[in-house]
């Protein structure tokens, strides 16, 4: 009996189960009221223009990009124990089965490079530097130096497609269209990423558009690229017989045409299209008073050297980038192409880094007794690094060295980042790193960090899934942030 | 039975939504009516404790009535503590939504209540089997009781803090606050690090591993397994050694289970030991730059992103109305009632678009006015907003007459007035106030060297007197060429630029290097009517004289009517076609302008045809050199010519000198071929490139290129 009143008690009849689980159907109906983005895109919605996740310590970027990768071995890593192997082989054990580029693939030998240059220790963190760089020597105390970078890629373009957007494929959003996105523009007469391009004698490798690519953010993300000419931006001038009033008119009725076209197609490209004329339109007053150099003094003329004044020069870019940063663009990207030295790497660093010491140096300091400095992150280095052995024929003062991604040195200064620190380690081969590596994945989230956005948060829904700069991977270094 | 039955099915329906919400419980948001049923927690919560226990203690003292009525009753209590359980921790769950609850430390209460009000809604439906196995039933009430204590012990901490149950019964021991300013190294940073994770386990009463830390002595003289410290290399040692060690460690201190060390704990802890563990000394004598000063400085100073002044809240819909595109009002970061504002566009500024700002003078911290119109009138304006730490009014038309006004900023903490035509003596005004910090100077109307002594001084604000470039020789650029060809047929006139004002630029055309005092100051007006080298360079003074530039002018040759290759160049570097040879375009150092035909595999060679017979005496070859990318000058340059491309004859020849050494430096390089006068209608050029570079070169086994954008016929 008592079997039985077990196994009747037990038994739920289907009708009783029906009714029941449709009553906590209906509750979690019910429940779902209060969550409001269940079924729609909404973290995206959460990402008010402007608003960053948390305080920021830097309000702005400037990325000095050193496009071609330059030589960390003759710049920053300095590594006697090549001087004293000079022309010996890399050992096996050192290189562990890291992939080649095309170039030196067929290489029997790997004869290791001692750098042909002088190197000192500077600051309060006793950062080696090399004689090619003595103003950024002068700032070391200011500057924090990451010398173990790694990337994934192992040529330029996968490369520097990777640290600008966090994907070795294009198509992706790079770095300044997600700032952009995520904390909108300070100032709303100029674009929020504005991209400008210098180019040394060194060996030089392309930059491409599709750096600065929008991907699938609204194309207002998109970075706007300077010319390197006498007029950064080009057609800002009303053509002749047409005033201001007139080109407003104009403007107003093309808003009128498009927005019909908006609400025929709906297209959501042909609103920021719009937008775009009215950016032009405020750009028109805005840009020419800030890419005027002439105005500068002249002690902001000596500090970045004589070059800045001669329009697409480095130099020049370094003042134009302290200037819209001054005028609230959230991320100005620089490249400077000619670092590639596969060969003849002396001669070529060495007019790399004339053009670029001084200026580079200047601009942190500028930045800094303008009290900028604080809310202002400088970054400065290339794709990756170079290989401790030589590329083609090694000789007594001349050597060249191919891709490296294993380990590179990049620097960073203001924005809350320490000064004065060197962070990380690679092998006395300078070919692994040793400790602290840094992945660019890491770097990208220690930069939103930084900007006050959490790289986990800040994303975009597009095919279907939540894409982020940070991909999937990704770690802010706290040991970097002040 | 119906009654009872309904009321079940709504505390089915409601564990339903509990469950649903506590899995998604970071995406809800709480309207503001419910917010009341969330903060009715405290009240609901006592009915299920109180009900559980009645019930538990029913079911313990049943046996002594009647079956009937003990089953009925005990059903009934336990029916209602099912219902009550799932509300309260429904209205638990909303109240955790509220702001200032720490997600960690509501965690267990709020997965124990759930599972108590889903434990007892499972008892309810099984009852009848549930009574009628002792052990399960007697199992099934201790784990109900177990889980309401925790529940309810969890959630008192919530409310009351930690140590609330036993705080009457430990020591006081609360601590004044230690300013940044009168902070000892040992005493106010690492020893009471020490205290909290350390010393519980290694004091005077409970020495683990014979170690003590109460005393510097004691410390340093180490415990069993050593000395804490490694006076020789202090980056070893024990002490660092053992925190260091993975959690899961044996030896890893603080053990398992005990609190750990915060990271930022480990930092100080690694940085004092790196500068030699010292036991005396104040923090703020260390350098700006130390890190562990930075680290005691974020340990004193306010929490991080303390970004709340405390003003009463601007009207959200008034800031927006003051927003344009000109001027940009923000809070300084999220959640913060204190204001930022920034004027952008010069063009636009005016005094009243300064003055619509005063409505909100009580918020606005931070005034940037940098490089606008702003004049001496609108500083009795600037000095109303009474909140000001940051005012900018670098590089605008101030003088320094009405700066005393700007005392009236009594909060302000840096002041910038660069590129301003103000005067140390002006400053003498503000440089009393009392939290003023900084004062950005430079490129006043001050002279520089003025300025510096303001760098010395030991009280009132810091003066950044900028970067000093009175004192500095650089070496100014050389001019730059502005024609953009180089071959001409009418005269043309010189176009050079310099960009520096007030450079000088000196030019020569006879090949020697410009003199600074005798070769002729270029004008607009020097023009070039035949083959001409022109030499540049630019002078200033307070620089150094620029290096030379210089640019070769060719008069334009013969046009031939059509050139075809009579080989093939490579493929890539065609130029536009044979054409490319005869354009009179030069190229630059861009080989793939489409001006640069290239040879790699090939010898060079190409025909240039004439319709009418003409008389020709030379050609230039116009090519180049980057030796190290194995770029050279052709071994040699051979001239036909005659009526026809099948009655050509040698008209001259040339062996361009080479190079002996490696160069670094490119060159463009024209090289003449002369022959005498001679009337043709067909012309063949034939450049030899290296089959073999030199022995010295580091690619000596290969080819060397060749290429050439230009053959000039005269």
């Amino acid at each position: 009996m008592e079997k039985e009143i077990i196994e009747h008690s037990l038994s739920i009849n289907r009708r009783r189960f029906l009714s029941r689980l449709s009553l906590g159907v209906g509750s979690v109906a019910l429940g779902s009221l209060l969550i409001p983005d269940l079924f729609g895109k909404s973290e995206e919605d959460a990402i008010i223009a402007g608003l960053p996740h948390f305080a920021p310590k830097a309000k702005r970027i400037i990325y000095l990009f050193q496009n071609g990768a330059p030589s960390q071995l003759d710049l920053f890593d300095h590594k006697p124990l090549l001087q004293e192997m000079q022309g010996k082989d890399l050992p096996a054990s050192i290189r562990n089965g890291q992939r080649l580029t095309g170039m030196t693939s067929d290489q029997t030998k790997f004869p290791l490079a001692g750098s042909a240059f002088n190197f000192k220790q500077y600051g309060p963190s006793g950062a080696w530097i090399s004689e090619l760089l003595p103003y950024t020597a002068s700032i070391a105390h200011e500057l924090c130096f990451v010398k173990s970078m790694y990337t994934e890629a192992i040529n330029h373009d996968p490369a520097l497609t990777f640290f600008q957007t966090g994907a070795q494929v294009g198509n992706r959003p790079s770095m300044g269209s997600w700032l952009s996105y995520g904390l909108g523009s300070e100032n709303k007469n100029l674009p929020a990423f504005c991209v400008l391009l210098s180019k040394g004698k060194g060996n030089g490798q392309g930059v491409y558009a599709k750096l600065w690519t929008n991907g699938f953010l609204d194309s207002i993300h998109q970075g706007v690229q300077f010319s390197s000419g006498e007029n950064p931006v080009l057609y800002l001038n009303n053509p002749e017989g047409t005033d201001k009033a007139d080109r407003r008119n104009m403007l107003d009725k093309l808003a009128e045409l498009n927005e019909d076209s908006y609400k025929e197609f709906g297209d959501p490209e042909i609103r920021a299209k719009i937008q775009q004329y009215e950016m032009a339109f405020r750009m028109q007053t805005a840009v020419p008073d800030i890419t005027n150099l002439a105005k500068e003094p002249e002690s902001i003329i000596k500090l970045y050297g004589a070059d800045c004044l001669v329009p697409g020069t480095y130099a020049a870019n370094c003042l134009l980038a302290r200037k819209l940063s001054e005028n609230g663009v959230r991320f100005v990207q620089l490249y400077h192409q000619g670092w590639d030295g596969h060969g003849n790497l002396p001669n070529e660093i060495r007019g790399q880094c004339k053009d670029t010491d001084q200026a580079s140096t200047a601009l942190v300091l500028d930045l800094k007794q303008r009290g900028l400095l604080d809310e202002t992150l400088v970054i400065w280095g290339g794709e990756f690094g170079r290989t401790n052995y030589c590329q083609g024929k090694l000789e007594k003062d001349n050597y060249g060295r191919d891709h490296h991604p294993r380990c590179f040195t990049i620097w960073m200064a203001g924005g809350g980042v320490k000064p004065g620190l060197v962070y990380g380690e690679t092998d006395e081969f300078g070919y692994n790193i040793t400790k602290n590596p840094v992945h660019v994945h890491d770097f990208h989230a220690t930069a939103l960090h930084l900007m006050g956005l959490d790289h986990e948060k800040l994303t975009f829904k597009h095919l279907g899934r939540r894409y982020r700069l940070t991909d999937v991977a990704g770690k802010v270094v706290n040991d970097l942030i002040a | 039975m119906k009654w009872k039955n309904g009321l079940f099915n709504l505390t089915i329906a409601l564990n339903c939504l509990l469950i649903f919400w506590a899995l998604f419980e970071n995406k809800i948001t709480v309207p503001a009516w419910m917010q009341v049923i969330g903060r009715s927690h405290p009240l609901v919560l006592h009915f299920p404790i109180a009900l559980l226990v009645l019930y538990i203690a029913w079911s313990l003292l049943s046996y002594k009535f009647p079956p009937a009525l003990s089953k009925e009753l005990s059903e009934i209590l336990l029916l209602f503590t099912a219902l009550t359980a799932v509300l309260t921790a429904l209205a638990g769950l909303l109240l955790s939504r509220e702001e200032g609850y720490n997600p960690e430390s509501i965690r267990w209460h709020q997965w124990a209540g759930i599972a108590l009000s889903v434990l007892v809604a499972i008892l309810y439906q099984f009852r009848n089997t549930v009574y009628s196995v002792k052990w399960v039933f007697g199992f099934s009430i201790l784990l109900a009781f177990f889980l309401l204590i925790f529940t309810g012990d969890k959630g008192a901490k919530i409310t009351h803090g930690d140590d609330f149950l036993f705080a009457g019964m430990m020591k006081e021991k609360e601590k004044p606050k230690v300013v940044f300013e009168q902070a000892m190294i040992y005493r106010d940073i690492v020893q009471p690090l020490l205290q909290v994770k350390c010393m519980s386990c290694h004091n005077n009463d409970k020495a683990k591993g014979n170690l003590v830390m109460e005393t510097e002595e004691l410390l340093l003289k180490g415990g069993r397994h050593g000395k804490l410290f490694d006076t020789l290399n202090p980056a070893q040692g024990l002490l660092l050694e053992r925190t260091l060690l993975p959690v899961d460690d044996k030896k890893h201190m603080p053990p398992a289970g005990k609190p750990q060390l915060t990271d930022m704990e480990m930092q100080i802890l690694q940085h004092w030991i790196k500068a030699g563990a010292p036991f005396s000394g104040f923090v703020k004598d260390l350098p700006e730059e130390d890190t562990f000063r930075i680290l005691s400085a974020k340990l004193l100073g306010p929490a991080e992103g303390d970004v709340d002044y405390g003003f009463a809240k601007a009207d959200e819909k008034k800031i927006r109305s003051l927003n344009n595109n000109n001027r940009v009002i923000s809070p300084i970061a999220t959640g913060s009632t204190a204001l930022s504002a920034n004027f952008y566009n010069g063009p636009f500024y005016n005094t009243e678009a300064l003055k619509e700002l005063l409505v909100l003078k009580a918020q606005i911290i931070s005034l940037d006015l940098g490089h606008l119109p702003v004049t001496d009138e609108d500083i009795p304006i600037i000095s109303q907003f009474g909140e000001l730490r940051h005012l900018n009014l670098d590089f605008t038309q101030i003088s320094g007459k009405k700066i005393n006004e700007l005392q009236k900023l009594q909060q302000l903490q840096t002041l910038s007035v660069s590129g301003t035509k103000i005067t140390i003596a002006d400053l003498a005004a503000v440089e009393k106030m009392p939290k003023l910090k900084k004062v950005f100077v430079w490129n006043t109307a001050s002279p520089p060297e003025e300025l510096e002594k303001l760098k010395n001084r030991k009280e009132g604000p810091v003066f950044e007197t900028g970067f000093r470039s009175d004192t500095m020789l650089l070496k100014l650029n050389a001019p730059i060429f502005k024609n953009e060809e180089q071959i001409f047929a009418q005269p043309i006139t010189l176009k050079l630029k310099h960009y520096i004002a007030g450079a000088v630029m000196r030019y020569t055309t006879d090949g020697t290097d410009p003199d600074s005092l005798k070769s002729p100051v270029y004008d607009e007006h020097v023009v070039i009517d035949h083959n001409t080298t022109v030499k540049a360079k630019a002078f200033k003074p307070g620089w150094l004289a620029s290096d030379v530039s210089q640019m070769v002018f060719f008069k334009a040759g013969l046009r031939p009517d059509s050139v075809i290759f009579s080989s093939e160049p490579e493929l890539n570097f065609r130029g536009e076609g044979a054409r490319s040879l005869a354009d009179q375009l030069k190229g630059d150092f861009n080989l793939t302008s489409g001006r640069w035909v290239g040879y790699y595999k090939n010898k060079m060679a190409a025909t240039m045809l004439f319709n009418e017979p003409v008389t020709v005496q030379s050609i230039n070859f116009s090519t180049m050199k980057i030796v190290p990318s194995s770029i050279m000058l052709p071994l040699s340059i051979e001239v036909f010519g005659g009526a026809d491309s099948m009655h050509l004859k040698l008209l001259g020849r040339v062996v361009p000198k080479q190079p002996e050494k490696m160069e670094h430096n490119g060159e463009l390089v024209a090289i003449p071929v002369k022959f005498s006068a001679t009337r043709v209608r067909c012309l063949k050029v034939i450049a030899m490139p290296y089959s073999k570079l030199p022995k010295w070169h580091p690619n000596k086994k290969y080819k060397g290129s060749l290429y050439v954008d230009e053959i000039l016929i005269n």
